[in-house]
């Protein structure tokens, strides 16, 4: 399940409200909740299609399984359930 | 090329154990026992694929979580600025681009590469920067998030 690394940024800023962290060497997102970053997601030097090697490393970083990121590219799992998967694996 | 004590991970439903063996020894599984020739190189310790499936029993196997090309161990740092205080155990896979995705399984860097020497230098510079990010907002981190700082500060230490 190949993505478009442009289509990766968009899906986290503009559906699941991952906000980009300034720095120098690296192109970074971060989730926030409650004023605190719950999760750090590297696009670094990505460009064009990600393939699902290198997606597993990002959605690793998301916190969520290849599935899991399936149904949020195809809009079956909406911010909230992005939420409550990370509230159920400990990581807010 | 230098031989000598390795560690070896075997997964495990709930994370990782690690097995220190000797390079070339052999180690005692669960219920069996089986030989992992390796090799340790400058900055990392490989091992090769079609070689554990030919020495290991297939139960055992199953239970290695290895990608197509393996595992590595980052062994040092190029940064003058860190150091590593240990090893840091990395999978090593192929991209369907062909290139080389190493990542480990703590806080979920990744480094990707035409060579692995490649993969690895990336690695740390994701590595790092992180930890330095971290660091700096550690107060504005989750619980979790901590604790991978904490992670990366029992492995990295400023020179």
């Amino acid at each position: 399940m190949a993505i478009g690394a442009r289509e990766l940024e968009d899906l986290l800023v503009g559906k699941y409200s991952f906000e980009r962290i300034p720095g120098k060497k690296h192109n970074k997102y971060g989730l926030f909740v409650g004023g605190k970053r719950v999760a750090t997601t590297y696009l670094s030097g990505l460009t064009g299609d990600i393939d699902d090697t290198l997606l597993g490393a990002i959605t690793e970083q998301m916190f969520v399984t290849m599935g899991q990121f399936k149904g949020m590219k195809a809009c079956h799992i909406e911010p909230n359930g992005y939420l409550a998967i990370l509230r159920e694996r400990g990581r807010l | 090329m230098a031989t000598g004590q390795a560690t070896l991970v075997v997964g495990q439903s709930t994370g990782f154990r690690e097995l220190p063996f000797a390079v070339g020894g052999t180690v005692s599984g669960k219920s069996s026992v089986f030989s992992i020739p390796g090799k340790i190189s400058y900055r990392s310790l490989y091992f090769d694929h079609t070689t554990l499936t030919k020495s290991v029993e297939a139960p055992v196997l199953e239970q290695l979580r290895l990608g197509p090309e393996g595992l590595t161990y980052l062994m040092h740092l190029k940064s003058p600025d860190y150091r590593l205080v240990r090893p840091i155990l990395l999978s090593v896979q192929s991209s369907e681009s062909g290139k080389l995705v190493t990542s480990d399984s703590h806080v979920h860097m990744y480094g990707v590469g035409e060579s692995l020497s490649e993969a690895l230098v990336a690695y740390e510079s994701m590595l790092i920067d992180y930890f330095e990010d971290l660091a700096e907002n550690h107060d504005a981190i989750s619980d979790y998030l901590s604790q991978q700082l904490a992670w990366m500060l029992g492995v990295i230490e400023k020179v």
